[in-house]
């Protein structure tokens, strides 16, 4: 509770902000329109579909900025980059007239838990990419180029925005266990997502079957998780509530399992394989990027969702 | 014990399996040049003299010279009374004749190739206007030219992957290619061999290594700012990396003596350790990432020459032009690693410094000199007249086709034309008889597909247990070609005058694969048991504008739901209503069936879902037609991909069925003046102004402080 008031006096304060950004050249002015594809000034003047698609936009461009090979900050950004195409698909398909509002989240009750959803798949992009830039900061990839820096700062602003309106007006829509399931629901996506990727890189990796079958096996276990999906009526929460209790013990012990623990230290400390296509080494660091820090970042994912497995 | 001896039979089993699988006893009668017969086999010391090469076990057992028509007459009937595979190699006749007959070489080496994106077109957009290869892989219109029209189809499963490289492999031969360097796939018993497959040789050596990149730009900035000043002080590069993991780094194990070793490589692969104990002082921004990603690499090829049964390494080096700062330092990098040693052999080396040659050519290095993908994309080759004085061993590569010729055929003649253009006036005619040593710069240009390249890499001689590659002699694999006698000379026969309508046979370890058609019916091949060539098939190009073809999303896509796809994408392409187009000067050729689909657990499946077979050139073509034309990024993808640069045509495998291909290579370097490539040089600064490039190689040269 103390920790919601907390967070709306923040959020009024920095929308306060934001707002004096629009009127003079303040410093968040500056702030917002750093990057390659500025967030434009009127933003706030328009409807909540023209706002999508102004969304779509800057993650597009900020997609273009990011080096596609050998690089898990675009693996992450990929994933996220066709969750929001996905959602704003679905959302535009209710034809739904609050779309006109001028609001990031129009008054649609059945518009609000998806517009969630993209604020949750952001939070997990967020969550994996914490990863990302340790490993960054430690050396072992390199950094995001500054254009790109700006560009995921931007990004991180516009999805607050979501996020703030969200739970100024929406708190009794968007509750807790909706909220939990929600990004219960994108983390499993991500999960999945990262899977194929080592599915369709690990080869040069994995000299011997009975590796291929642990590792299959792994990633079949993955693609079987399934948390239930976010229901917002009062009535239906003791069911929902043992449907996620089931999914989370399922991926504990899937977590805990000697599957898991030799199908990460199959691909561990990967070497970089031979490199004769043409992309050379961008060729060879895409390889096993994909499939070491898959894995490495899977695992991340997994224990977060351990840690955040209360409704 | 039983277990033990089943397992012993059946290894032996599959190495037998493994060497034998290609052994047929042959013996090819054609015109041998001179430099392969003895005095006594060529007493007149003609330039050649019809002979005959009997190959048995995939060996040349046997080189002899025919004077006579009685000879020729014995010869022929001894050899099919003993069950031998009589090729003679002239068309129209089998009668005797002393020049009438093809000349027959040793299969040409092709030791540089990117051989799955042989199956695009030559990029248009390659005017000479680039400064190194990094600044046109970074433009995005070669993105969407190379990568939008690769992906993501080639991800859809091995049998797609196999059509592409075999695709390859058979351009390749249809150019006289029969060792072709390059990543590839469904290699063994389809039509010729890898160069770094160590099942294409009689050998006790250890496979060739191909990496692209040996020297990576972004991570050598360590070597250069940490371990050079160290290294110039007259250490090694071990001592030297040692000594900065050790200033900063509490890690026991780490010395000269260790970093190369298994040992030490566990420890610097460790990254928890090094994230726990790499904490003294300031690291270099790269230093995780060398030690951690790059030392591995370069340590596993210095442990490999070091290793007595060693071959070869070839990797890119200093590709772009001569003056380009980094280009430059890609070969100092080079010796900063301690990797200047014998039989490692640099692709391009265009920015190796002209002081540096005489060192490679001492060291025993070699170049592979790729000239039409050099001026197509620079405007500017290697400084083939200082390597040729120095000394450095140098061979031809054809790169790939985007920005190269489809075989060694095409790129000789484009190596021929610079060197009697000479564009930097540096008497290369005189040069490539190599000090007077051969006859003519053909000779010396030839070298380059045969002896060169073998010695290049570590497969020339024939000792015990080494069948060598690269000429027609005695021990040598049986691999041999014939190519059409146009004129008297060999060697200009066959650089000058030698065309893929010309080449009549390619026998591959004593087995004839491809040629022409009356050569395998002389033999007892009949029709059932090739594929006639050349079979363009009118009736795909249709497709890159019409949706009978669905296409697949591939984020998030499964293993399975892309092999899925591709079974869908296979059983049209079997069953699209085509027909045969043949308007090309290509004539009567056939590839003879070979039978690896049976025997492999990817490939039959495929066949016997979709009716694909792809041991045959017909199929092979629909199936990459079919993904090419509409399963592109560019096609499909409207975010991510361009539709202006999806592929609008899939070529045939012979140059003469594709619209401007031949024109444009043949009339690249036109000695006379006003070809393409004087055209690029007088426009090159002006269009590097026009695409703003110049960015990449600036802030190449700025990482190194040049």
């Amino acid at each position: 509770m103390k920790l919601s008031f907390i967070m709306l006096l923040l959020s009024g304060l920095v929308a306060g902000c934001s707002n004096l950004a629009y009127q003079d050249d303040s410093p968040e002015k500056s702030i917002l329109s750093r990057g390659v594809a500025n967030v434009r000034e009127d933003i706030h003047k328009m409807s909540a579909a023209e706002k999508l698609d102004e969304l779509v936009k800057h993650i597009e461009v900020t997609a273009y900025g990011l080096p596609q090979k050998g690089n898990p900050r675009f693996y992450i950004f990929e994933h996220f980059q066709r969750r929001v195409l996905e959602i704003v698909a679905e959302i535009k398909a209710t034809g739904s007239a609050a779309l006109s509002e001028v609001a990031f989240v129009p008054n649609d009750k059945n518009l609000i838990t998806k517009f969630y959803h993209l604020y949750a798949a952001s939070k997990i992009m967020d969550e994996a990419g914490i990863y990302v830039s340790a490993s960054q900061k430690f050396g072992v990839l390199n950094e995001d180029s500054k254009e790109a820096s700006d560009n995921l700062f931007n990004l991180a602003r516009f999805m607050d925005f979501y996020y703030r309106e969200i739970s100024e007006r929406y708190s009794l829509v968007v509750t807790p266990e909706v909220r939990v399931g929600a990004e219960s629901s994108e983390r499993v996506r991500h999960m999945r997502y990262l899977v194929a990727r080592v599915e369709n890189h690990m080869q040069p990796f994995v000299n011997r079957r009975y590796k291929g079958r642990v590792i299959n096996g792994m990633i079949m276990q993955i693609r079987k998780l399934d948390p239930p999906p976010v229901r917002v009526r009062f009535e239906d929460f003791d069911k929902y509530k043992k449907g996620f209790e089931r999914y989370v013990k399922e991926l504990r012990k899937l977590r805990n399992s000697a599957t898991w623990r030799k199908a990460h230290a199959y691909l561990k400390d990967l070497d970089l394989p031979h490199s004769g296509g043409i992309d050379g080494a961008d060729d060879a660091f895409e390889m096993v990027m994909s499939t070491q820090l898959s894995m490495e970042i899977l695992d991340f994912i997994v224990d977060k969702q351990l840690r955040n497995s209360k409704i | 014990m039983k277990f033990l001896a089943f397992s012993f039979f059946t290894l032996l089993a599959a190495l037998i399996g493994e060497v034998w699988a290609a052994s047929e006893s042959s013996v090819v009668i054609g015109n041998i040049p001179a430099r392969y017969l003895t005095r006594t086999q060529n007493k007149a010391n003609t330039l050649y003299k019809l002979g005959y090469i009997e190959i048995q076990n995939r060996i040349i057992t046997k080189i002899g010279s025919i004077g006579s028509k009685s000879t020729f007459d014995s010869l022929k009937s001894s050899y099919k009374k003993k069950g031998f595979k009589v090729y003679l190699a002239r068309q129209g006749s089998t009668a005797y004749s002393a020049t009438e007959y093809d000349f027959l070489y040793p299969g040409l080496i092709d030791l540089h190739n990117h051989t799955k994106q042989n199956v695009l077109g030559v990029w248009g957009l390659a005017k000479g206007q680039f400064e190194n290869r990094f600044e046109w892989r970074k433009w995005s219109k070669y993105k969407y030219s190379v990568s939008g029209n690769m992906n993501p189809w080639i991800a859809y499963g091995k049998p797609i992957v196999c059509a592409a490289f075999r695709w390859s492999e058979l351009q390749a031969m249809t150019h006289g290619t029969t060792y072709l360097q390059g990543p590839s796939s469904c290699i063994r018993d389809f039509s010729i061999h890898q160069v770094e497959d160590k099942g294409a040789y009689i050998t006790k050596r250890a496979k060739i290594q191909g990496p692209t990149d040996l020297v990576l730009p972004s991570e050598m900035t360590f070597v250069w700012d940490e371990l050079k000043p160290i290294i110039e002080k007259g250490k090694s590069y071990e001592y030297a990396l040692a000594e900065v993991v050790n200033r900063h780094c509490d890690i026991e194990g780490i010395s000269e003596a260790t970093v190369n070793t298994k040992a030490g490589l566990k420890l610097l692969k460790n990254q928890k350790l090094l994230k726990a104990k790499c904490t003294k002082g300031t690291l270099h921004k790269k230093f995780v990432r060398y030690v951690y990603w790059i030392h591995g690499t370069i340590a596993g090829r210095k442990n490999y020459l070091a290793g007595a049964n060693h071959a070869a390494i070839i990797a890119h080096l200093a590709e772009g032009r001569r003056f380009d700062k980094y280009n430059m330092v890609e070969f100092e990098l080079v010796k900063l690693l301690g990797l200047d040693q014998p039989y490692v052999n640099f692709v391009h080396g265009v920015g190796i410094k002209t002081e540096d040659l005489p060192h490679m050519a001492k060291k025993g290095m070699g170049l592979i000199w790729s000239p039409y993908s050099n001026l197509l994309l620079y405007g500017q080759t290697l400084d083939v007249a200082a390597a040729i004085k120095a000394g450095v061993n140098l061979s031809i590569g054809t790169d790939w086709l985007p920005t190269g010729s489809r075989g060694m055929l095409d790129e000789i003649k484009i190596a021929l034309d610079y060197v009697e253009k000479d564009p930097e006036k540096k008497n290369l005619k005189e040069l490539f008889t190599f000090g007077s040593k051969y006859s003519s710069h053909y000779e010396g240009l030839y070298n380059l597909m045969t002896q060169n390249p073998a010695q290049m890499i570590h497969h020339y001689e024939n000792t015990s247990g080494e069948a060598g590659v690269g000429r027609i002699h005695k021990g040598s694999m049986g691999t041999i070609i014939a190519i059409k006698k146009h004129v008297e000379d060999p060697y200009e026969n066959i650089v000058k005058h030698g065309y893929e309508k010309d080449l009549n046979l390619v026998i591959v370890d004593g087995k004839g694969v491809y040629g022409d058609e009356s050569y395998f019916n002389r033999v007892g091949v009949t029709e059932e048991n090739y594929e006639k060539l050349p079979n363009y098939l009118k009736g795909f190009n249709e497709l890159a504008n019409s949706d009978s073809v669905p296409a697949l999303d591939p984020v998030g896509a499964t293993k399975a739901s892309k092999y899925e796809h591709l079974i869908k994408m296979g059983k049209f392409a079997s069953a699209h209503d085509v027909k045969q187009n043949n308007n090309c000067d290509v004539k009567n050729k056939v590839f003879l069936h070979q039978d690896t689909v049976s025997k492999d657990k990817d490939l039959l499946p495929f066949m016997e879902q979709t009716g694909l077979n792809l041991d045959r050139v017909n199929d092979i073509y629909r199936l990459m037609a079919v993904g090419m034309l509409t399963q592109s990024r560019n096609r499909n993808n409207k975010k991510k991909g361009k539709k202006d640069y999806r592929v609008l045509e899939f070529d045939s495998l012979f140059g003469c069925h594709t619209t401007g291909y031949q024109k444009r290579i043949f009339d690249f370097v036109n000695p006379d003046g006003g070809g393409e490539y004087d055209q690029n040089r007088a426009g090159r600064d002006e269009l590097r102004e026009k695409q703003n490039h110049g960015r990449t190689p600036a802030a190449m040269a700025k990482d190194y402080s040049l």
